[in-house]
């Protein structure tokens, strides 16, 4: 890039800045009346500004110099402008009090309105913070932006932090007031179906007391599950749930019900990631019980890096993540009694959308349901409600709960008032009965209707003629929902030809000139002049935007998602063979068509058609892919099938128990992946076990391998790894021995068995090398190969300049930006690196200690480190601000970002951690999860609280009781005993909870200077080695 | 590239020179196939239509085309003249990858340009190739909104060939800021006003999110010529978590290549909102105090175009004295009183007249 544009490149650019600065300077003087009235305005009309004062400029200059330092809101051509950010600021400045400020916005009365004028005008109508109570969301928001300008300027303000928790609290409730605003008819039998789960309306009479009594019973002989409300899209489940919680959760009530609301239509929302349904309850709940927070310690950012973590979990490296994500799932279980028993009421739970969740397979839902099986084991007063569209898996636990349409009553109760707010409404409830009749009792529907009114008008039902019109209308658009609403709303004179290309023309999803010829013409009985008639058509069509989006592709129109989704079924069960001939037509114009998009088109015309999976494989090219994403819920179960597999979606056990051997290895390998990352490892195995495993399905055989691992079955691990390995070698498939490698190098070196694993380590970076593209499978092998050399030492028996060779090599690696982004997707892999080569590349450090936070023991080490070498003044500096900062919150998940400040004062010792971390977790994997019942003898036992009472203080076991026992040490043992008793209290609380291991390894890791310690550790994790 | 106020007001006053309303209007549809009316309010004077039109090209990247079309397609020979000069020479052909990065700018334009020797970095690299990113959030103290002239010099379309897009979710003048707010920005300023379709009173919010997502997300996948979209003041508005979460599938779309001719700049956004699967994997660059070491080579470096360079004993106190203006986060008021300081010593050393 040209470093100096403008061809200004000599001291005649200095001085013409110079100058531009000058005259702007003498130009905000002139202006300054002009800048002063605008500033107390959220936004203005030119036309009508009058300036604060009297102003020496022409106004006609004034203005154009005012549009210089503006901006337009919306279409320029409405004359709204809003003062630039640092203008305002300075103008606010120049004011300086409230008296000059009221002053400025006297001079334009009439101008401005909105919430964020009224922030402003309450900002500046008195001296004092204005009251935030009663403010509604809007006002809220609109007062936050603008205290936003006038921070700094006067005081005093209102609270910053105490009006964005009012924000967030509202922001909560907002979706659910949203959903509710147009009306809602009481569902009374399900709101007290629900009330009576959760327990928290005063009973509505003695029996259903006794109902309640006799339920809450139920629930713990049961294990409560959840109650599941499940019912056809637009039945509506989220609007009675949205009625449940305003009613019970509204924080006007004296006592709101604690709740959270999970969405699965928000993208962060994984079911095949449990983490991202607590980093959201967390945040939920902090909103409504921000105190908690202090108690919890910084659990959102735990979540967060748990999530990070378990990104990309590697099973062969032992379940990084399963430790942090158990302690994630106690400590927010701890959080929910908490609050529970804190407020005296129940903690509800609400997971909606759960067709969504369905989407991503069951062992999606079964990771989702052990989740909520864990909560609602752990915390009594837990309530969970779920919704979606089916009654899910039977293998699910859940009380199901079928919502149907409204009572006939209700239903006319909804159409009254819907059609309250319209001109001449409400309509007659005898009319409203008509309409009912002719729709049915679905609420969508009856919405629907009730639009079809609004648009019509409510005095054409006055009028026989106009009722009949209204009501054919009213017809067709149950049938045909929102399709005819929207055409009906938007072409203002009804077009015959139109209305037919929308119906049928919704088959097909892309509609250019050349389908309104060739495949929709005939189906839709247009009588097409010509090519200009069609074209006139699909400009017609263009102008659509609520039933077609004409910007997705140059000369086509595509249907809305949205509107297709609901349509659909209706068409299809009305059309007869009509979508069949559609479809027929569209393969045939398609197939002679080159373009990706065209060749997407027809293989998803030939997909509904049910064409056979051989004839589409032919057609089938992976970058289609994203062109036939949005097609899959639309297909029947053969052509879902083959979609499934080419867009990776897990299949249910029914299609996949159809599927042919290739496409089931490729959907169990998928579904493997989501088991054993969700912990769920006989199941893995379980799925592995469905079919017999083909010799040369490496890939699977690794999994199994892995599976074996983390049960604890080494031996057949590997046994099975050997086998495959064997298969590969005689095929020569060098991609599919590097994998299988690479785990038999980390299972001997979980086992002890150095010097094997570091040739395996050699044979699979040399692999990895001719593999050229698998850059970081090589950086993998190599690091394998830098650690297995330093465990090694002098008995590595490799030449120093092979090694030196290798770390070079890494490097060069890392320099790519490509792969340094690859990286941060295998967390595993990224401390591994940065345990290797961290030491001469700082940022890598940095990132793996951000990333994935560090351990409590960790922070003690470091203390005990900086106390020992004496570090220079600066670096214990930064430590002494930190340290205490860090230690006093009791945890020290979730700070990887706040340590990670320390990380160039000390790369050193984060090296040494990061390593001494990668080694125990391999070490950890090596030794059956099942180690509960490890202990000491008596003599390594007392050895223990000898070295314990020598070198650590009783706020360091404070934050290593709490760390592991989310405990403080007060509930573990006698705190006003003498130190030797606690100590001793300490360990024989660990051994009843089969813990010992990890207090001593905690230990060990907090002083890792300490032979006694590093020994009992080693004990405790290989008995008979030592 | 974007004019400043002074350079707005010589454009203006020889486009009065060299057209009436008429001819202006006739050209514009010519040239840049756009009609004065869709852009100017009715019944202004032509002055002011001229100048609104400037602020347009402007906002709407088309500047460079404009004075394109002023230098090559009219006749009238100040507004070729001035076309020409704002257009500046035909630059040099990019550095080629694995190139060395070009240093920093100290002025662009008529700004001062302290210390974003980082985003810059990001910036040649990403015009290079040589930096696959493409997203980048942009976030940190004072001065985030100041990255748009350096972005927008890099995204130059005589330079990369892409068009820059420029949103300002504060200019919405609402209060709740949602989803549909945020892509009806987006669709008025790639599409056109009015092209995003109609707001369905029937969907749940967070459904709209989902399908506001995916229409974008579609529709951003289709471009067909290079795009660099920059969503600025993203801290001045409280976003709601559609908002937020129509964020975040975008960024998740376009860092993984789903839209290969887009790359999108998001000011003032905190990287940990776009929550944790896709926060890990977007660039951030932070804006941050200058060093003192940073104001030091500003200095020197205008010195040096000002041909005057300094001596040591000249430059040591000029920079404590910028350096102790700013607080380790400065704010406005600070920056304000440091840019005043700055323009004074500038002034003193081109002068010849620093102590």
């Amino acid at each position: 890039m040209n470093p100096e544009p403008n061809g200004l490149t000599d001291r005649a650019s200095v001085l013409a800045w110079l100058a531009a600065d000058q005259a702007q300077r003498d130009a905000d003087r002139q202006l300054a009346p002009y800048l002063n009235a605008a500033a107390l305005l959220a936004t203005f009309k030119l036309e009508g500004l009058q300036p604060d004062g009297h102003a020496t400029q022409p106004r006609a200059d004034a203005l154009l110099e005012l549009i210089n330092r503006s901006r337009p809101v919306g279409d320029m051509r409405d004359d709204i402008w809003q003062l630039d950010e640092a203008q305002r600021r300075s103008a606010l400045r120049r004011l300086s009090n409230r008296d000059s400020m009221r002053r400025a916005r006297r001079a334009n009365p009439g101008q401005g309105s909105g919430a964020i004028q009224q922030g402003i005008d309450l900002l500046i109508a008195a001296d004092t913070p204005p009251r935030l109570d009663g403010m509604v969301l809007d006002q809220l928001l609109g007062l936050e932006r603008a205290l936003k300008w006038f921070e700094g300027v006067v005081e005093p303000l209102p609270k910053a932090a105490e009006l964005e928790a009012r924000i967030e609290r509202e922001r909560q409730l907002a979706p659910m007031r949203k959903l509710l605003e147009r009306g809602f008819v009481d569902r009374v039998p399900y709101l007290v179906q629900l009330a009576d789960y959760v327990g928290v309306l005063p009973p509505a009479s003695a029996l259903r007391g006794v109902l309640r009594a006799y339920k809450y019973i139920a629930y713990l002989i049961d294990r409560r599950p959840p109650l599941h409300l499940h019912g056809p899209g637009g039945i509506g489940k989220s609007a009675l749930l949205a009625k449940f919680i305003l009613e019970h959760a509204d924080p006007d009530h004296a006592q709101p019900l604690p709740f959270v609301y999970l969405d699965f239509d928000r993208g962060t929302l994984d079911p095949r990631q449990p983490q991202t349904l607590l980093d959201e309850a967390i945040r939920q709940l902090l909103v409504q019980f921000p105190e908690a927070g202090a108690e919890i310690g910084d659990l959102s950012s735990e979540a967060a890096e748990s999530s990070a973590r378990l990104e990309s979990v590697e099973p062969a490296k032992g379940n990084l993540h399963q430790a942090g994500y158990d302690s994630l799932v106690t400590r927010f279980s701890r959080l929910l009694e908490l609050i529970s028993s804190r407020n005296q009421q129940p903690v509800l739970i609400v997971l909606d959308t759960l067709e969504e969740a369905e989407y991503h397979g069951e062992s999606a839902m079964r990771i989702t349901w052990g989740l909520l099986a864990e909560l609602l084991r752990r915390v009594d007063r837990l309530r969970i409600v779920t919704a979606g569209r089916s009654e899910l898996f039977r293998s699910l636990q859940r009380e199901p709960v079928e919502v149907t349409g409204l009572e006939d009553s209700m239903a006319v109760a909804m159409v009254v008032q819907r059609s309250e707010s319209m001109p001449g409404g409400p309509l007659l409830p005898a009319d409203a009965q008509a309409i009912v009749k002719l729709v049915g009792t679905v609420p969508l529907s009856l919405a629907l209707a009730a639009n079809v009114v609004l648009a019509e008008g409510i005095d054409a039902l006055r009028d026989t003629v106009g009722r009949q019109k209204m009501f054919t209308r009213i017809r067709a658009e149950q049938q045909q929902g929102m399709l005819y609403r929207r055409i009906l709303d938007h072409v203002k004179t009804h077009s015959a030809e139109l209305e037919k290309l929308a119906n049928p023309g919704l088959i097909v999803r892309r509609i250019t000139r050349g389908v309104i010829e060739n495949v929709l013409a005939g189906p839709c009985k247009l009588a097409l002049r010509d090519s200009d008639h069609a074209q006139s058509l699909f400009d017609n069509l263009a102008r659509e935007v609520g039933l077609v989006d004409a910007y997705r592709e140059s000369g086509a129109l595509w249907h809305l998602p949205a509107v297709r989704r609901i349509m659909l079924p209706d068409l299809r069960a009305t059309l007869g063979g009509l979508p069949r001939l559609i479809h027929e037509s569209a393969v045939t114009y398609y197939q002679s068509l080159p373009g990706e998009v065209e060749r997407a088109e027809a293989i998803y015309h030939r997909l509904c058609l049910g064409d056979s999976g051989t004839d589409l494989d032919a057609l089938w090219q992976p970058e289609l892919a994203r062109h036939l994403r949005g097609a899959y819920e639309e297909l029947d179960p053969p052509a879902k099938l083959w979609l499934a597999d080419k867009l990776g979606i897990e299949l249910s056990a029914e299609l996949r128990a159809q599927a042919d051997q290739a496409t089931w290895e490729r959907q169990a390998e998928q579904r493997v992946r989501v088991l054993l990352a969700g912990g769920l490892v006989e199941d893995a195995l379980q799925t592995l076990d469905e079919r017999p495993l083909d010799p040369a399905a490496a890939t699977l055989h690794g999994l199994k391998a892995d599976a074996l691992k983390l049960l604890g079955r080494r031996k057949e691990a590997v046994a099975t790894l050997d086998a495959a390995l064997v298969v590969a070698g005689h095929a020569g498939n060098h991609g599919a021995m590097l994998p299988l490698l690479s785990r038999l190098a980390f299972l001997h070196e979980a086992g002890g068995l150095l010097a094997e694993a570091l040739q395996l380590a050699r044979r699979a970076l040399a692999l990895a090398r001719g593999l050229r593209e698998e850059r970081l499978e090589e950086l993998s092998a190599g690091v394998a190969l830098l650690r297995l050399s330093r465990k090694l030492g002098t008995a590595a028996a490799l030449p120093a300049a092979e090694v030196t060779g290798v770390r070079g090599a890494m490097y060069g690696l890392l320099e790519d930006h490509a792969t340094r982004a690859a990286l941060r997707s295998r967390p595993a892999l990224l401390m591994e690196c940065a345990a290797e080569l961290g030491r001469d590349d700082e940022a890598l450090l940095v990132e793996a200690v951000s990333t994935l936070g560090i351990t409590p023991d960790a922070l003690l080490a470091l203390q005990a480190e900086a106390r020992q070498r004496q570090a220079p003044t600066q670096q214990q500096d930064a430590l002494d601000k930190l340290l205490p900062e860090l230690l006093a919150l009791r945890s020290s998940r979730g700070i990887g970002q706040r340590v990670a400040l320390l990380v160039p004062l000390f790369p050193d010792f984060f090296a040494r951690h990061l390593a001494q971390v990668v080694d125990s977790t391999l070490d950890a994997t090596a030794a059956p999860r099942t180690r509960s019942d490890a202990s000491l003898s008596s003599a390594d036992t007392r050895a223990l609280i000898d070295v314990v009472m020598r070198r650590f203080e009783s706020q360091d076991l404070e934050l290593l009781a709490h760390d592991l026992y989310d405990l403080p040490l007060n509930a573990v043992i006698n705190v006003s005993s003498n130190y030797a008793s606690r100590v001793q209290q300490l360990v024989g609380f660990a051994r009843q909870r089969g813990t010992l291991g990890p207090l001593v390894q905690s230990l060990a890791r907090s002083r890792p200077d300490d032979d006694v310690l590093r020994h009992l550790a080693q004990q405790l994790i290989h008995p008979r080695s030592s | 590239m974007a004019l400043d106020n002074i350079q707005r007001e010589r454009l203006r006053e020889a486009m009065l020179n060299a057209f009436v309303r008429d001819s202006f209007e006739l050209f514009l549809d010519d040239k840049l196939g756009i009609r004065l009316d869709d852009i100017v309010p009715r019944d202004k004077p032509f002055r002011y239509e001229c100048h609104l039109v400037i602020i347009w090209a402007d906002r709407e990247g088309q500047l460079p085309s404009l004075l394109a079309a002023m230098r090559d397609g009219q006749n009238n020979p100040p507004l070729k003249d001035l076309a020409k000069e704002l257009l500046g020479p035909p630059p040099p052909p990019p550095t080629p990858p694995g190139g060395v990065t070009a240093a920093h700018p100290h002025l662009l334009g008529r700004r001062p340009l302290v210390n974003r020797t980082s985003l810059w970095t990001h910036l040649d690299e990403v015009a290079r190739g040589v930096r696959k990113d493409r997203v980048l959030l942009i976030n940190g103290g004072v001065g985030k909104t100041y990255s748009q002239w350096l972005i927008g010099h890099a995204c130059d379309p005589a330079r990369s060939g892409g068009r820059l897009a420029y949103v300002d979710v504060n200019a919405a003048g609402v209060a709740n800021v949602d989803a549909r707010q945020v892509a009806e920005l987006i669709a008025n300023r790639l599409w056109g006003p009015g092209t995003l379709g109609d707001d369905t009173d029937l969907a749940q919010p967070q459904r709209v999110a989902h399908d506001l997502s995916a229409l974008m997300i579609n529709r951003l996948a289709a471009l067909t010529a290079p795009v660099w979209l920059i969503v600025d003041e993203l801290d001045m508005v409280n976003l709601d978590l559609s908002a937020l979460e129509l964020l975040r599938r975008l960024c998740e779309a376009v860092q993984r290549g789903e839209c290969d001719q887009l790359w999108l700049f998001l000011v003032g956004l905190d990287r940990l909102k776009l929550g944790p699967k896709v926060s890990p994997y977007v660039a951030v660059d932070l804006v941050e105090r200058p060093l003192r070491a940073d104001i030091e080579s500003h200095i020197q470096a205008l010195a040096v175009r000002a041909g005057k360079p300094l001596s040591e004993e000249q430059l040591g106190p000029a920079v404590d004295e910028l350096d102790a203006l700013l607080p380790p986060a400065p704010d406005h008021a600070a920056w304000e009183a440091f840019h005043d300081l700055l323009v004074r010593k500038s002034g003193d050393i081109a002068h010849g007249v620093l102590p």
